[in-house]
Protein backbone atom coordinates (compact mmCIF):
# COMPACT_ATOMS: atom_id res chain seq x y z
CA UNK A 1 0.00 0.00 0.00
CA UNK A 2 1.26 3.53 -1.01
CA UNK A 3 0.81 5.76 1.40
CA UNK A 4 1.82 9.41 1.64
CA UNK A 5 5.60 8.97 3.30
CA UNK A 6 6.42 7.50 -0.04
CA UNK A 7 5.69 11.18 -1.52
CA UNK A 8 7.40 12.54 1.17
CA UNK A 9 10.70 9.94 0.36
CA UNK A 10 10.09 11.21 -3.57
CA UNK A 11 9.86 14.84 -2.68
CA UNK A 12 13.24 14.59 -0.12
CA UNK A 13 15.46 12.59 -2.87
CA UNK A 14 14.61 14.89 -5.40
CA UNK A 15 15.22 18.03 -3.17
CA UNK A 16 18.28 16.62 -2.52
CA UNK A 17 19.37 15.83 -5.98
CA UNK A 18 19.04 19.38 -6.77
CA UNK A 19 20.97 20.70 -4.33
CA UNK A 20 24.15 18.68 -5.34
CA UNK A 21 23.27 19.64 -8.41
CA UNK A 22 23.71 23.39 -6.98
CA UNK A 23 26.97 22.34 -5.59
CA UNK A 24 28.29 20.55 -8.87
CA UNK A 25 26.81 22.66 -11.79
CA UNK A 26 28.31 26.15 -9.80
CA UNK A 27 29.90 27.31 -12.46
CA UNK A 28 27.12 27.11 -15.22
CA UNK A 29 24.19 29.49 -14.57
CA UNK A 30 21.52 27.62 -16.69
CA UNK A 31 21.94 24.48 -14.49
CA UNK A 32 21.80 26.37 -11.59
CA UNK A 33 18.23 27.57 -12.54
CA UNK A 34 17.61 23.96 -13.39
CA UNK A 35 18.25 22.85 -10.25
CA UNK A 36 16.08 25.12 -8.02
CA UNK A 37 13.45 24.01 -10.33
CA UNK A 38 14.07 20.52 -8.79
CA UNK A 39 14.09 22.07 -5.57
CA UNK A 40 11.01 24.03 -5.77
CA UNK A 41 9.68 20.69 -7.47
CA UNK A 42 10.73 18.85 -4.67
CA UNK A 43 8.47 21.28 -1.99
CA UNK A 44 5.61 20.96 -4.31
CA UNK A 45 5.55 17.51 -3.77
CA UNK A 46 5.82 17.72 -0.40
CA UNK A 47 3.14 20.35 -0.06
CA UNK A 48 0.61 17.83 -2.49
CA UNK A 49 1.26 15.01 0.22
CA UNK A 50 0.92 16.46 3.23
CA UNK A 51 -2.24 18.58 1.96
CA UNK A 52 -3.94 14.44 1.35
CA UNK A 53 -2.46 13.50 4.67
CA UNK A 54 -4.68 16.66 6.49
CA UNK A 55 -6.92 16.04 3.79
CA UNK A 56 -7.40 19.42 3.57
CA UNK A 57 -7.01 22.13 0.33
CA UNK A 58 -4.77 24.62 1.82
CA UNK A 59 -1.61 22.95 0.56
CA UNK A 60 -2.54 22.23 -2.83
CA UNK A 61 -3.64 25.87 -3.10
CA UNK A 62 0.08 27.03 -1.81
CA UNK A 63 1.29 24.62 -4.99
CA UNK A 64 -0.64 26.77 -7.07
CA UNK A 65 0.83 30.05 -6.05
CA UNK A 66 4.26 28.69 -6.19
CA UNK A 67 4.13 26.92 -9.70
CA UNK A 68 3.30 31.26 -10.88
CA UNK A 69 6.16 32.78 -8.95
CA UNK A 70 8.12 29.79 -9.81
CA UNK A 71 7.83 30.93 -13.50
CA UNK A 72 8.19 33.85 -13.18
CA UNK A 73 11.23 33.78 -11.27
CA UNK A 74 12.46 31.74 -14.35
CA UNK A 75 11.68 34.33 -16.54
CA UNK A 76 13.36 36.98 -14.87
CA UNK A 77 16.36 35.05 -14.06
CA UNK A 78 16.99 34.15 -17.36
CA UNK A 79 16.76 37.66 -18.24
CA UNK A 80 19.25 38.45 -16.55
CA UNK A 81 21.30 35.74 -18.20
CA UNK A 82 21.01 37.32 -21.56
CA UNK A 83 21.86 40.10 -20.04
CA UNK A 84 24.79 39.14 -18.34
CA UNK A 85 25.92 37.25 -21.56
CA UNK A 86 25.70 40.37 -23.48
CA UNK A 87 28.08 42.00 -21.50
CA UNK A 88 30.59 39.75 -20.56
CA UNK A 89 29.84 37.09 -23.33
CA UNK A 90 30.17 34.13 -21.05
CA UNK A 91 27.49 32.65 -18.49
CA UNK A 92 30.20 31.04 -16.58
CA UNK A 93 29.48 32.22 -12.98
CA UNK A 94 33.73 32.33 -12.06
CA UNK A 95 34.36 34.79 -15.22
CA UNK A 96 32.22 37.74 -14.14
CA UNK A 97 33.49 38.51 -10.45
CA UNK A 98 33.53 42.55 -10.86
CA UNK A 99 32.21 42.26 -6.83
CA UNK A 100 34.64 40.45 -5.51
CA UNK A 101 35.99 42.44 -2.42
CA UNK B 1 -1.42 -3.19 -7.28
CA UNK B 2 -1.45 -1.06 -10.33
CA UNK B 3 -1.47 1.54 -8.13
CA UNK B 4 1.80 0.67 -6.37
CA UNK B 5 3.15 -0.62 -10.04
CA UNK B 6 1.93 2.85 -11.74
CA UNK B 7 4.08 5.06 -7.92
CA UNK B 8 6.99 2.61 -8.20
CA UNK B 9 7.67 2.98 -12.52
CA UNK B 10 6.98 6.96 -11.94
CA UNK B 11 9.37 7.23 -9.04
CA UNK B 12 12.13 5.69 -10.19
CA UNK B 13 11.82 7.57 -13.60
CA UNK B 14 11.93 10.96 -11.89
CA UNK B 15 14.65 10.15 -9.58
CA UNK B 16 16.99 8.73 -12.38
CA UNK B 17 16.08 11.80 -14.92
CA UNK B 18 16.35 14.21 -12.16
CA UNK B 19 19.92 12.43 -11.90
CA UNK B 20 20.47 13.60 -15.56
CA UNK B 21 19.68 16.34 -14.95
CA UNK B 22 22.51 17.01 -12.46
CA UNK B 23 24.86 14.99 -14.26
CA UNK B 24 24.43 15.41 -17.91
CA UNK B 25 26.89 17.44 -19.86
CA UNK B 26 25.41 19.39 -21.81
CA UNK B 27 22.33 22.36 -20.61
CA UNK B 28 20.53 21.32 -23.62
CA UNK B 29 20.64 17.44 -22.63
CA UNK B 30 19.88 18.14 -19.08
CA UNK B 31 16.52 20.75 -19.93
CA UNK B 32 15.12 17.98 -22.04
CA UNK B 33 16.01 15.46 -18.73
CA UNK B 34 14.36 18.58 -16.44
CA UNK B 35 11.00 17.81 -19.17
CA UNK B 36 10.59 14.77 -18.78
CA UNK B 37 11.44 14.72 -14.83
CA UNK B 38 8.14 17.30 -14.71
CA UNK B 39 6.40 15.07 -16.76
CA UNK B 40 6.94 12.01 -14.54
CA UNK B 41 6.53 13.72 -11.06
CA UNK B 42 2.81 15.46 -12.72
CA UNK B 43 2.10 11.32 -13.04
CA UNK B 44 3.27 11.61 -9.74
CA UNK B 45 0.68 14.29 -8.05
CA UNK B 46 -1.92 12.55 -10.60
CA UNK B 47 -1.38 9.22 -8.71
CA UNK B 48 -1.95 11.41 -5.29
CA UNK B 49 -5.29 12.79 -6.50
CA UNK B 50 -4.47 16.38 -7.40
CA UNK B 51 -5.25 16.29 -11.22
CA UNK B 52 -5.79 19.83 -11.35
CA UNK B 53 -1.98 20.54 -10.20
CA UNK B 54 -0.85 18.16 -11.90
CA UNK B 55 -2.08 18.99 -15.52
CA UNK B 56 -1.17 23.23 -14.43
CA UNK B 57 2.59 21.38 -14.00
CA UNK B 58 1.82 20.30 -17.56
CA UNK B 59 1.04 23.41 -19.03
CA UNK B 60 2.65 25.63 -17.06
CA UNK B 61 6.06 24.01 -16.96
CA UNK B 62 6.44 21.75 -19.84
CA UNK B 63 4.58 24.36 -21.98
CA UNK B 64 5.80 27.46 -20.97
CA UNK B 65 9.03 27.51 -18.66
CA UNK B 66 10.83 24.96 -20.41
CA UNK B 67 10.09 26.20 -23.64
CA UNK B 68 11.93 29.91 -22.33
CA UNK B 69 14.60 27.78 -20.90
CA UNK B 70 15.45 25.58 -24.49
CA UNK B 71 15.02 28.99 -26.15
CA UNK B 72 17.56 30.62 -24.23
CA UNK B 73 20.25 27.48 -24.14
CA UNK B 74 19.68 27.72 -27.82
CA UNK B 75 20.79 31.01 -28.37
CA UNK B 76 23.48 31.59 -26.10
CA UNK B 77 25.21 29.11 -27.34
CA UNK B 78 26.55 27.45 -23.89
CA UNK B 79 30.11 25.26 -24.65
CA UNK B 80 29.82 21.79 -23.45
CA UNK B 81 31.25 21.37 -19.71
CA UNK B 82 34.26 20.52 -18.94
CA UNK B 83 35.83 16.78 -18.11
CA UNK B 84 35.29 16.33 -14.53
CA UNK B 85 39.10 16.53 -13.07
CA UNK B 86 40.03 14.45 -9.84
CA UNK B 87 39.42 17.09 -7.69
CA UNK B 88 36.25 17.88 -8.70
CA UNK B 89 35.20 14.54 -8.33
CA UNK B 90 36.40 14.66 -5.13
CA UNK B 91 33.83 17.16 -4.14
CA UNK B 92 31.39 15.61 -5.99
CA UNK B 93 30.94 12.50 -3.80
CA UNK B 94 31.76 14.64 -0.98
CA UNK B 95 27.92 15.79 -2.16
CA UNK B 96 26.71 12.54 -2.38
CA UNK B 97 27.39 11.51 1.02
CA UNK B 98 26.54 14.47 2.73
CA UNK B 99 23.15 13.99 0.32
CA UNK B 100 22.50 10.69 1.55
CA UNK B 101 22.93 11.81 5.51
CA UNK B 102 20.51 14.29 4.63
CA UNK B 103 18.03 12.12 2.45
CA UNK B 104 17.88 9.30 6.20
CA UNK B 105 17.18 12.41 7.93
CA UNK B 106 14.66 13.45 6.11
CA UNK B 107 13.15 10.11 5.96
CA UNK B 108 13.50 9.54 9.65
CA UNK B 109 11.22 12.78 9.82
CA UNK B 110 8.71 11.76 7.43
CA UNK B 111 7.92 8.58 8.94
CA UNK B 112 7.81 9.99 12.58
CA UNK B 113 5.45 12.80 11.01
CA UNK B 114 3.79 10.69 8.74
CA UNK B 115 1.42 8.18 9.81
CA UNK B 116 -0.03 6.05 6.98
CA UNK B 117 -3.51 7.11 6.40
CA UNK B 118 -5.99 5.76 3.64
CA UNK B 119 -6.22 8.59 0.64
CA UNK B 120 -9.56 10.08 0.60
CA UNK B 121 -11.00 10.86 -2.23
CA UNK B 122 -13.28 14.49 -2.99
CA UNK B 123 -16.09 14.27 -5.09
CA UNK B 124 -13.93 16.57 -7.71
CA UNK B 125 -10.89 18.42 -6.38
CA UNK B 126 -10.53 20.71 -9.33
CA UNK B 127 -14.21 22.26 -8.46
CA UNK B 128 -13.09 21.85 -4.70
CA UNK B 129 -9.58 24.25 -5.27
CA UNK B 130 -11.72 26.64 -7.42
CA UNK B 131 -13.83 26.91 -4.16
CA UNK B 132 -11.71 27.93 -1.70
CA UNK B 133 -9.37 29.79 -4.90
CA UNK B 134 -12.19 32.22 -4.96
CA UNK B 135 -13.18 32.92 -1.43
CA UNK B 136 -10.85 32.66 0.85
CA UNK B 137 -7.48 32.89 -1.04
CA UNK B 138 -9.34 36.18 -3.18
CA UNK B 139 -6.60 38.47 -2.28
CA UNK B 140 -3.77 36.24 -2.81
CA UNK B 141 -5.06 35.26 -6.22
CA UNK B 142 -5.17 39.01 -7.42
CA UNK B 143 -1.76 39.52 -6.19
CA UNK B 144 -0.77 36.33 -7.96
CA UNK B 145 -1.97 37.93 -10.80
CA UNK B 146 -0.09 41.50 -10.26
CA UNK B 147 3.16 39.94 -9.54
CA UNK B 148 2.90 37.98 -12.50
CA UNK B 149 2.13 41.15 -15.18
CA UNK B 150 5.38 42.90 -13.00
CA UNK B 151 7.52 39.93 -13.64
CA UNK B 152 6.74 40.46 -17.32
CA UNK B 153 6.66 44.16 -17.50
CA UNK B 154 10.58 43.78 -15.63
CA UNK B 155 11.64 40.87 -18.16
CA UNK B 156 10.76 42.74 -20.87
CA UNK B 157 12.35 45.95 -19.71
CA UNK B 158 15.68 44.18 -18.95
CA UNK B 159 16.53 42.56 -22.58
CA UNK B 160 14.78 45.66 -24.44
CA UNK B 161 17.72 47.52 -26.01
CA UNK B 162 15.76 50.81 -27.52
CA UNK B 163 14.63 51.48 -30.56
CA UNK B 164 17.58 50.74 -33.29
CA UNK B 165 18.18 53.73 -35.52
CA UNK B 166 17.91 51.88 -38.83
CA UNK B 167 14.54 49.66 -37.69
CA UNK B 168 11.87 50.56 -40.21
CA UNK B 169 8.73 51.17 -37.98
CA UNK B 170 5.76 53.81 -37.71
CA UNK B 171 6.75 56.83 -35.97
CA UNK B 172 3.00 58.18 -34.43
CA UNK B 173 4.21 61.62 -33.40
CA UNK B 174 5.81 62.44 -36.77
CA UNK B 175 2.71 61.39 -38.48
CA UNK B 176 0.42 63.59 -36.48
CA UNK B 177 2.77 66.88 -37.02
CA UNK B 178 2.10 66.52 -40.77
CA UNK B 179 -0.25 69.07 -41.92
CA UNK B 180 -2.18 69.32 -45.34
CA UNK B 181 0.68 71.96 -46.20
CA UNK B 182 3.45 69.45 -45.98
CA UNK B 183 1.48 66.46 -47.87
CA UNK B 184 -0.34 68.95 -50.90
CA UNK B 185 1.57 71.07 -53.06
CA UNK B 186 -0.01 72.80 -56.46
CA UNK B 187 2.11 71.37 -59.58
CA UNK B 188 3.26 74.13 -61.99
CA UNK B 189 0.95 74.85 -64.79
CA UNK B 190 2.34 73.36 -67.96
CA UNK B 191 2.42 75.93 -71.03
CA UNK B 192 1.92 73.86 -74.25
CA UNK B 193 -0.63 71.39 -72.93
CA UNK B 194 -3.93 70.92 -74.72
Amino acid sequence: MIGIEHFVIIGCIVFVIGVIGIAVNKHNLISLLMSIELILLACNTNFVAFSKLHNSLVGEVFVFFVLGIAAIETAIGLAIMVLIFRQHKTIDSNKFSELKG
Amino acid sequence: MIYDMLFYVFSILTISTSLMVVFANHPVKSALFLIFTFVNVAGLWMLAQSEFLSLALIFVYVGAVMTLLLFVVMMLNVPRSEKHDVKKSIYTSLNLVIGLIVVYILYSAAIIISQPVHIQSIESPTKAIGMVLYTDYALAFLITSIILLIGMIAAVSLCFEGRRSDSKSQIISEQLKANKASRLKFAPKKRNSK
